[in-house]
């Protein structure tokens, strides 16, 4: 019996999401959520856009000029329904939404550039001729000097433009101040002052310079700034930020902590894998989603509370609270195993579905309190709705026991002829012994008896005092073969040599040659005629062989390449 | 709402004034996408978006094993601008997942040269080089770490695992103290206790292995590692409990569930020890010492068959392994079959010189093989084997009382009263067994009678050797 609801399955709305790119808001009061998508495209491709769904319709989309990294919905009053709007981050803004219409945009604060870049700009500003080359040649200096990181994108970009694209960038920028642009790297909210809703929220933005920057929701100025010197990946919220509420916070490279308002960050440790995702528990702690395949539990102060294997590659995490039961749930977006939902450490449910889900969402989808958004890798969007009968306490540890016992486990069976060998065995032991210890010598002595042999034979063809050259001489398709035979040792060789011609597309002429003695180290030379039968090269095995010895003492290969047509000789 | 627009954070923004008044005349509220035609219109330069702008789109699919995907970016972010210094950083981590060591740490040098001062890349160019095997060279980075961070970090000094590597124990052994003084991560301990125990220095190996787990209770290398140590002094009773720990975190680990079954076993509680080696058997069915142990269980549950065709499973397994053959040996022994016996035994005395921590146990498996001939009247085999254990224990009562005996049959009598007499010294130091003193004085007697027939107490010494088949059936 499953404890969801199908409401939507839309395999074609083309959706590209990640963690973070949903979210779902009233957007104009009408006591009516949407779903609102951040959009990326296609990996690769730059077409990101704003959409917004009523159920499975998308109502507007609005184009984007950079990927957003996050997309979240939240009210600017307390308990003003109307008061809703959208905050996309994206490159170095945040763009605010109001009924879906462009509000206001948000830029972050720029960073100063090094004095000695901003020195060099300055300079170019002042000049009333433009010089590039100076230019390029003090930054590309600098550039040797402090390294890519501490410049601004300026610099850089003029340095990697071709060389008379220069001027005209330099023209167009040098009398602006240098400044160096930041970048969003990761955007949420936390509640401001009420626990009820609707209540007013501010912003969290993280920076690529390290900051993490709290807004004002009426004004959008800057309430609070922390330095971490690394960029935040992730936040999540808890509480109220005027009260005791916090903010956790983790880095690229799994760095996790707490920042609450009024004091510093406050690090927890350090995750062993980079983190995926992270959910809020109702019970005031946190369960992170980490790269290894492991959620892991944390308790408000940072303790480690469990952690579990999850099975295949986490994609997303999100919490389902339950309040009616009590629970707070948590959803696992896995590839392969479907959407896992946990309560605490017990696996209690999994939502089957047919592509592996790249954004999760949970919340208040139209009038359903209980919604459930998935964008899955393909691009479809599939919505569920979790029943209210739906009861999670049940059958909790079943899934731990069946696993042991359901595969069989045997022990190697022995055929009746074994157990008739063994009964031989044991009557006539010594007869099988000794046939067994007889054939063994008998093994033993005919290798030993081989072994003995190949040495001797290596021994009387010795190690070959006779070198064989071969040369192919001419054009084709006649050739002549000059074979060099040269005794190296320093007494005469043994008699009965002579020189054997195998060939292969090829008369050869003459096939055998009887060699005379051979006197030390004297080359002598031989010629053979060879003249190809057909069009395809020809191929010779000379063989230096004994008479009386069927084994050739030295053999070489000459290949006779085809000839070319044309030639007549 | 025009006084929100001009408390934009942006500290430069001539524009943006300028646009915020055209707002308030026509009380439009500030509207982004009109902004960049304005820009147009003042003929003003177009910012330029930070490099690191993408950042977190790289990272985000990186976290999500989307590496295909994360390398496209990466090579579009790299066509941008070659400074990108994260896009080289995590291009060098996904070409690491990869096995390509050399392009990763190419990829890490060049986030070096964009930023010499982020500890990171320092950090990465280190672990590819101690990947690599390059040590000193590792070394020399891991230093280079230390010289430029601020604060010190646990992994720069677990780094200098590379010191081990290169057989510089006491070097590790520093920079493993340091790392765990900085962390509560397992590894540095565990690896700190490995060299310790290297050195048999068991109580620092002991109190590292207990530190690994009070950071953290669930570690189950630390659990099972620490377990074999109580095993190796002799302590079950915590072996068992550490064996337990891990179990309880993990059901399934076999890393625990193999020595928790051999200490039942040792405890001759073989149906449990059976139970246990059938879950291992789920996980790692082509184990010989696996095998192995389940025949052990089954031959002391008299289940002789099942215990062979176990047995021959485990030494089909892993042939070069003596224990296997030897534990066949026994139990073709047992089940009347000395002529296969023999053969597994002399096999696995061929073979145990590739297995040095088994030597001192080779004066037994002659004595095995003593057994087997003997029942077989090969008494030629039977004085060779036991002139081999002979000279490996010198000094063992049970190998002189049939090397005595053996000799006589052989009817070498010199050489059996010279072996007596060795008993008889030992006998003087050492209390043996009640049969040995009565079997030799038996000998000696009908030695000085100078009779040969001495074939009747043979049968009767012989069999006492499988009382001590202590079947050698560890891990």
């Amino acid at each position: 019996m499953s404890r969801w609801l199908e409401a939507l399955w839309e395999p074609s709305a083309g959706l590209f999401s990640l963690p973070g790119g949903l979210d779902m808001l009233d957007i104009s009061g009408d006591g009516d959520a949407r779903l609102i998508c951040a959009d990326l495209g296609p990996v690769g491709s730059d077409s990101t856009k704003i959409r917004v769904y009523k159920g499975g319709d998308q109502i507007t989309e609005h184009n984007m000029i950079e990927p957003p990294c996050g997309v979240v919905g939240f009210y600017t009053e307390n308990g003003e329904h109307r008061s809703s709007v959208v905050a996309v981050g994206a490159g170095a803004s945040v763009y605010i939404f109001k009924n879906m219409r462009p509000f206001f945009k948000y830029c972050l604060p720029h960073i100063d550039a090094h004095p000695k870049e901003r020195e060099i700009w300055h300079k170019c500003g002042l000049d009333e001729e433009l010089n590039v080359l100076t230019l390029a040649d003090d930054l590309e200096l600098l550039l040797k000097e402090l390294g890519a990181t501490f410049l601004s994108p300026r610099t850089l970009k003029f340095l990697s433009l071709d060389n008379n694209l220069r001027l005209s960038f330099a023209e167009q920028y040098r009398r602006i101040p240098l400044v160096k642009a930041n970048a969003l790297t990761a955007i949420t909210i936390i509640r401001r002052d009420s626990w009820n809703d609707p209540a007013s929220s501010c912003l969290i933005l993280g920076t690529e310079a390290g900051e993490v920057l709290v807004l004002d929701p009426r004004a959008f100025s800057v309430m609070d700034k922390y330095i971490l010197e690394w960029p935040p990946a992730i936040f999540a919220s808890c509480g109220l930020w005027t009260g005791d509420g916090y903010i956790i916070i983790i880095g690229r490279d799994g760095k996790i902590g707490t920042i609450r308002r009024g004091s510093s960050v406050k690090l927890w440790e350090t995750l062993p894998a980079p983190a995926v995702a992270i959910a809020v528990l109702t019970s005031q702690g946190a369960a992170v989603a980490v790269m290894d395949g492991t959620l892991v539990g944390f308790s408000k102060t940072g303790i480690k509370l469990w952690h579990i294997n999850i099975p295949g590659i986490i994609l997303d995490l999100v919490s389902l609270p339950v309040p009616q039961n009590g629970l707070s749930l948590l959803a696992v977006s896995t590839v392969g195993y479907g959407i896992r939902i946990y309560d605490g450490k017990h696996h209690v449910d999994t939502v089957k579905i047919m592509e592996p889900v790249s954004a999760l969402k949970y919340g208040r989808m139209g009038q359903e309190e209980r919604t459930i958004a998935m964008v899955t890798v393909g691009g479809g969007l599939c919505m569920k709705i979790l029943k209210r009968t739906a009861d999670f306490n049940t059958n909790n540890s079943i899934s731990n026991l069946s696993s042991s016992n359901t595969s069989k486990f045997s022990i190697p069976k022995k055929t009746r002829l074994f157990i008739d060998q063994t009964i031989r065995e044991r009557a006539e032991a010594k007869k099988i012994h000794n046939t067994f210890q007889q054939g063994f010598l008998r093994l033993r002595l005919t290798t030993a008896k081989q072994a003995s042999e190949h040495l001797s034979e290596n021994q009387a063809l010795g190690s070959n005092p006779i070198t064989l050259e071969t040369n192919v001489l001419g054009l084709g398709p006649n050739y002549m073969i000059r074979i060099i035979i040269t005794n190296i040792s320093e007494d005469l060789s043994s008699t009965e040599l002579y020189i054997l011609c195998r060939a292969e597309d090829t008369d050869v002429n003459p096939r055998v040659i009887d060699l005379p003695l051979l006197p030390s180290a004297v080359p002598i030379p031989l010629a053979i005629n060879a003249n190809l039968k057909g069009q395809i090269s020809g191929k010779v095995k000379i063989l230096l062989c004994k008479k009386s010895n069927p084994k050739p003492l030295v053999i070489t290969t000459v290949i006779l390449p085809a000839a070319e047509e044309d030639f007549e000789i | 709402m025009a006084n929100d627009i001009l408390s934009n954070g942006r500290l430069r923004e001539n524009t943006v004034v300028q646009r915020t008044r055209n707002d308030r005349g026509n009380r439009v509220n500030a509207i982004f996408p009109s902004c960049f035609l304005l820009l147009v219109l003042l003929n003003a330069a177009p910012d330029i978006a930070a490099i690191e702008s993408r950042n977190w789109l790289l990272h985000r699919h990186y976290t999500r094993h989307e590496y295909s995907a994360c390398k496209l970016l990466i090579e579009q972010e790299l066509m941008k601008s070659n400074g990108h210094e994260y896009a080289n950083y995590l291009k060098g981590l996904i070409l690491r997942k990869e096995g390509k060591i050399q392009d990763s740490l190419d990829c890490f040098q060049t986030a070096y040269n964009v930023n010499s001062t982020n500890i990171d890349n320092v950090k990465q160019i280190a672990k590819s080089l101690l990947i690599m095997g390059s040590h000193k060279r590792a070394i020399d980075a891991y230093a280079e770490v230390e010289k430029i961070s601020v604060l010190p970090d646990w992994e720069m000094y677990h780094g200098r695992e590379a010191y081990v590597k290169l057989n510089q124990l006491q070097e590790g052994k520093k920079y493993f103290k340091k790392s765990t003084e900085l962390t509560k991560n397992e590894l540095p301990n565990i690896d700190l206790a490995r060299l310790y125990l290297l050195d048999d220095m068991i109580p620092e190996a002991r109190n590292a292995y207990t530190a690994a787990l009070n950071g953290n209770p669930q570690s189950i290398d630390a659990a099972t590692e620490l377990g074999l140590l109580y095993l190796r002094i002799g302590d079950t009773q915590r072996a068992f409990q550490q064996f337990g720990a891990a179990l309880a975190h993990s059901p399934n680990c076999v890393k625990a569930i193999l020595p928790m079954a051999y200490v039942m076993q040792s405890h001759r509680e073989y149906d449990v020890a059976l139970s246990k080696y059938k879950i291992a058997s789920q996980t790692i069915p082509e184990s010989s010492i696996l095998w192995n142990n389940i025949g052990m269980c089954l031959y002391a549950k008299q289940k002789y068959v099942a215990a062979i065709s176990s047995l021959k499973r485990a030494h089909y397994l892993n042939p070069m392994s003596c224990i296997p053959s030897c534990n066949l040996g026994i139990v073709f022994l047992t089940t009347g079959q000395p002529a296969s016996a023999a053969i597994y035994l002399t096999y696995a005395i061929s073979v145990i010189g590739l297995m040095y921590f088994l030597l001192k146990y080779e004066f037994f498996f002659s004595l095995l093989i003593l057994v087997a001939l003997k029942r077989l009247d090969d008494l030629e085999g039977a004085e060779r084997s036991l002139t081999k254990a002979h000279a490996l224990a010198p000094q063992d009562p049970l190998i002189l009382i049939n090397y005595a005996v053996v000799l006589d049959a052989r009817g070498k009598q010199a050489d059996a009263a010279e072996i007596l007499t060795a008993l008889n010294d030992i006998m003087a130091v050492v209390e043996v067994d009640a049969q040995i003193s009565q079997m030799a004085n038996k000998l000696l007697k009908r030695l000085q009678r100078e009779k040969t027939e001495s074939t009747t107490g043979q049968e009767v010494s012989t069999e006492k050797y499988e009382k001590r088949q202590l079947s050698p059936d560890e891990v």
